[in-house]
C-alpha cells in the first residue's frame, strides 16, 4: 500500500522513522517514492497499520490551497462569451447557468496490479483497457525497453472509465523496481477517493431565443477543468500527441470527442455546442458517458423553461420541436408506458428527457418525492435526500444483441444518473478532496434507488447495433434534475443538489487513510 | 506467532498470524479465500459480508483473536453448503445463488458475494421475525453496487426467499 500526501498529488520527500516502521509486524519493506511512501508486508492490514504509522516529510501537490470555489471561478474567468442577442425586442431569451461538481469514478475495487520487475525484465498483472500504452509507458519508467516489460490484463471490477489509465499499475512497477521485489499493489479506499481519477468541475450555460412558437437559437457551453484523455487511442503514439505542452495536444482530443458526441436534436434554429476545458492539474478522465450528463441536464432544464414559457406541457412541447422519428417514438412509449401526465401529490412530480448518442437513442420519465416526509427520513450514516420513487426507460439501440445485457445496463445508468441529480459529489478543500470513503461519497443505495425500474427495449429493424453501456445516464439526470424542478418550483442551478451541504465529518489526512474497526462482532445481523 | 483457529466453510483451520489482523486479510491473504472482497476496510461498503454462526457479519472489522475455536465463519465459497442438499438448486447452488443467476443480477460481479451473503441474512432475519420481505427491508441493505445493480438484487432476493 501507499502512504500519500495530504495535498492532492503532494510529493514525499524523507521518511523520518522508516528503522521503526520497517520493524512493524508483518513488513518487509518500506521505500520511498515521489507520489508517496510504498509499504510491503505479509498482509494488507499489517499494511495499513504502517501507512498510518509512517512520518513523512512532504512537499505539497499542485492544487494546494484550492477549493471548488477558486476552481468555478477559474473556470468562469475562462469562460468565452455566448453569442449576441437578437436587435428585435420582439425576441425572448431563456438562459441557463449551471455548476457541476467533481464526482469519482469510484469502482467498487481500487486500483491495484501485480508487479515483478527484474534487472532485465519486468511483469505486470492488472485490470487495464489500455493494455499497450500501459506497457510503454511502464517500460518508459523502469528505463527498459518495450519488449522487456510483459502487461498481462486480468479481470476486473467495472471501470467507468478508471481502468482507461493505469495508475496502478505504473506505481506497482516503479514500487517492484525500487524495492527488488514482486509486489502486489492495493489502493485503499481513502486513496481512492482522494487521489483517484474524477468528472471534472464545470459550468454549463444555455441562451435560447424564442419568439412566438418558434425556437430560434440555442446557444450551449461547456466550461470545465481538463478531462485527461493522456492514455491517446491506447498506444503511445497518441498518447503522446495527447501530452503536448500547456494542454494543446489533449484539448484536441476534447474536441473531437465533444464534437463527435454531442447534439440538440430538437428543431431549435441555429444551434450551436462548445466545450473548453482548463487547468491540468487534477486526476480527471472519461467518466461513464464523459460530457453527455451535465450536457444534457443543462438543455433539458432549458428545453422545460422554453416549454412553460410558451404555456406547453413537456412532452407536448419535446414531441413538436423533435426532428428524429426514432427519438419522437421512444418519447411516445416513453411517456405511454411511464402514464405521463397523471396526478400527482404537491411536493412529488414528473420529469422527461431525452438523449442521442451511440447509435441510439433513448427517453426517460421519472417520478421524484421532494415531500419533507421523504428527504428527512433518517438512516444512520447516510444521505436521503428527495427519493425518485419511479423510473420508466425506454431505448432503441438499433439491433439488440443481449436485451437482457442491455435492459441490465438502462438499470445500471438509471442509477448513476440519479447519483449525479442527487447525492454524489467530492469536495475540494485547501487542496483535497475531503471523501475519504464509501461513507463520504454518495453514491445511489438502496434507500435511494427507485422501488420500480420499467425498462423497455425499442423493437428496430437496423442492421447496426448501438452502444448500451453509457447510454442509460444522461437521460435519466436530466430527467431526475426536470422532475426536482417540477416538485420544488425551482430550478437547481448546481448539482448535486446536495452539494452544499457537507454532509459527514471529514477523515484525517495524517495519517491519510483510515483504521480498520475491531467491533464487527458486537454489529452482527 | 499466536495460532488462531475457527471453522471455516465447514472445516477448521488453524493459522499462525498476529491477534490484531482482521479476519479479512486472514482470509484473503493468508488463506486465499478471495470471496469476501475489500471495498473500503473500515466497514461501509460491506463488499466483505460473511456470515459467523449464521448471522451477517463483515471480517473487515474483526480482529482474527477475537474469533473461538467453535465460531463458524462461511463465506460465498461455502454457502451452498450452509442449506441441506434438497434444498440446493440446479447448479447445486444455495436458491439465493441460483436466484442470482436466474435474473442475471451480477455486472461487474466485485460486490455481489456480499450482495448474496446479505441478502441471505436479511431473509433469515425476516423469518426470525415471522414475516415477508417488503420494500422496507430492501431499502435496509447497505451493500454498495457501483454498477446499479439494485434493481435486480430487489427481485432476485424476493425469489430466493420464496425458496429458501
Amino acid at each position: 500500500m501507499i502512504c500519500r500526501a495530504p495535498t492532492l498529488n503532494g510529493t514525499a520527500k524523507s521518511i523520518n522513522n522508516e528503522a521503526a516502521v520497517t520493524a512493524m509486524p508483518g513488513v518487509t519493506h518500506v521505500a520511498l517514492l515521489d507520489f508517496g511512501v510504498a509499504v510491503r508486508a505479509r498482509t494488507f492490514g499489517q499494511c495499513i497499520d504502517a501507512v498510518r504509522a509512517l512520518d513523512v516529510v512532504w512537499a505539497d501537490g499542485p492544487v494546494a490551497g484550492e477549493s471548488d470555489a477558486t476552481i468555478v471561478k477559474q473556470v468562469r474567468a475562462a469562460q468565452l462569451p455566448m453569442p449576441a442577442l437578437p436587435a428585435n425586442p420582439l425576441v425572448q431569451t431563456v438562459t441557463g447557468d449551471f455548476v457541476f461538481y467533481f464526482r469519482s469514478n469510484s469502482p467498487m475495487d481500487t486500483n491495484s496490479a501485480i508487479a515483478d520487475v527484474r534487472a532485465d525484465s519486468a511483469t505486470i498483472w492488472a485490470g487495464l483497457k489500455s493494455p499497450i500504452v500501459a506497457q510503454q509507458r511502464i517500460a518508459e519508467a523502469l528505463g527498459m525497453a518495450e519488449d522487456q516489460v510483459k502487461v498481462n490484463v486480468v479481470t476486473a471490477g467495472g471501470s467507468f472509465g478508471r481502468r482507461l489509465f493505469f495508475d496502478g499499475a505504473l506505481e506497482a512497477a516503479r514500487i517492484s523496481q525500487a524495492m527488488g521485489q514482486p509486489v502486489k499493489l492495493m489502493w485503499h479506499r481513502a486513496d481512492d477517493a482522494r487521489a483517484g481519477r474524477a468528472h471534472p468541475l464545470g459550468t454549463c450555460r444555455v441562451q435560447a431565443t424564442y419568439l412566438g412558437g418558434e425556437v430560434l437559437s440555442f446557444n450551449q457551453s461547456l466550461t470545465c477543468v481538463e478531462t485527461d484523455y493522456r492514455h491517446g487511442l491506447g498506444e503511445l503514439l497518441t498518447a503522446r500527441g495527447s501530452d503536448l505542452p500547456g494542454g494543446l495536444g489533449n484539448q484536441g482530443f476534447a474536441q473531437t470527442i465533444f464534437a463527435l458526441t454531442q447534439e440538440i436534436p430538437y428543431n431549435f434554429g441555429e444551434v450551436t455546442q462548445t466545450v473548453l476545458e482548463v487547468d491540468e492539474r487534477f486526476n480527471t478522465g472519461s467518466m461513464r458517458n464523459i460530457y453527455s450528463p451535465d450536457v444534457r441536464v443543462a438543455a433539458e432544464l432549458v428545453v422545460d423553461q422554453l416549454a412553460a414559457r410558451m404555456k406547453m406541457d413537456p412532452l407536448a412541447f419535446r414531441l413538436k420541436f423533435e426532428r428524429n422519428d426514432r427519438l419522437r417514438a421512444v418519447l411516445q412509449k416513453v411517456a405511454a408506458a411511464g402514464e405521463w401526465g397523471r396526478p400527482m401529490a404537491p411536493g412529488t412530480a414528473q420529469g422527461i428527457a431525452i438523449h442521442k448518442e451511440y447509435k441510439g437513442v433513448s427517453a426517460c420519465v421519472v417520478e421524484i418525492d421532494a415531500r419533507p416526509v421523504t428527504v428527512d427520513r433518517s438512516i444512520p450514516n447516510a444521505v436521503t435526500g428527495p427519493r425518485v420513487t419511479r423510473v420508466t426507460y425506454a431505448i432503441d439501440a438499433g439491433r439488440v444483441v443481449n436485451p437482457r445485457g442491455l435492459e441490465a445496463q438502462m438499470q445500471g445508468g438509471i442509477n448513476d444518473g440519479i447519483a449525479l441529480a442527487l447525492t454524489s459529489s467530492l469536495h475540494l478543500r485547501d487542496g483535497h478532496f475531503l471523501e475519504g470513503s464509501w461513507d463520504n461519497y454518495f453514491y445511489t443505495r438502496q434507500w435511494n434507488t427507485p422501488p420500480r425500474v420499467d425498462v423497455i427495449v425499442m423493437p428496430s429493424d437496423s442492421e447496426q447495433p448501438g452502444g448500451a453501456g453509457e447510454a442509460g445516464v444522461a437521460a435519466t439526470f436530466a430527467a431526475v434534475a426536470c422532475a426536482y424542478a417540477r416538485a420544488t418550483g425551482t430550478v437547481p442551478t448546481h448539482f448535486p443538489i446536495n452539494h452544499d451541504t457537507l454532509s459527514f465529518t471529514p477523515k484525517p489526512f495524517i495519517p491519510p487513510i483510515p483504521q480498520s474497526p475491531t467491533n464487527g462482532l458486537q454489529l452482527t445481523w | 506467532m499466536p495460532e488462531q483457529t475457527f471453522i471455516l466453510n465447514g472445516e477448521s483451520v488453524t493459522v499462525d498470524v498476529e491477534d490484531d489482523v482482521r479476519l479479512l486479510w486472514v482470509l484473503r491473504d493468508v488463506l486465499g479465500v478471495t470471496g469476501p472482497k475489500y471495498g473500503c476496510g473500515i466497514n461501509v461498503c460491506k463488499a466483505c459480508t460473511s456470515h459467523i454462526n449464521g448471522r451477517a457479519f463483515n471480517p473487515c472489522a474483526v480482529p482474527v483473536g477475537d474469533l473461538q475455536p467453535g465460531d463458524k465463519v462461511t463465506t460465498i465459497e461455502g454457502l451452498p453448503e450452509a442449506v441441506p442438499a434438497v434444498k440446493r438448486g440446479q447448479n447445486g447452488l444455495h436458491p439465493m445463488q441460483e436466484a442470482w443467476l436466474a435474473r442475471d443480477v451480477p455486472q461487474c460481479g466485485y460486490c455481489q458475494p456480499g450482495q448474496i451473503m446479505a441478502a441471505v441474512a436479511l431473509v433469515n432475519k425476516t423469518k426470525r421475525e415471522g414475516r415477508t420481505i417488503t420494500d422496507a427491508d430492501l431499502d435496509t441493505i447497505r451493500n454498495i453496487c457501483r454498477c446499479g445493480t439494485y434493481t435486480r438484487i430487489r427481485s432476485a432476493v424476493r425469489d430466493g426467499a420464496t425458496k429458501m
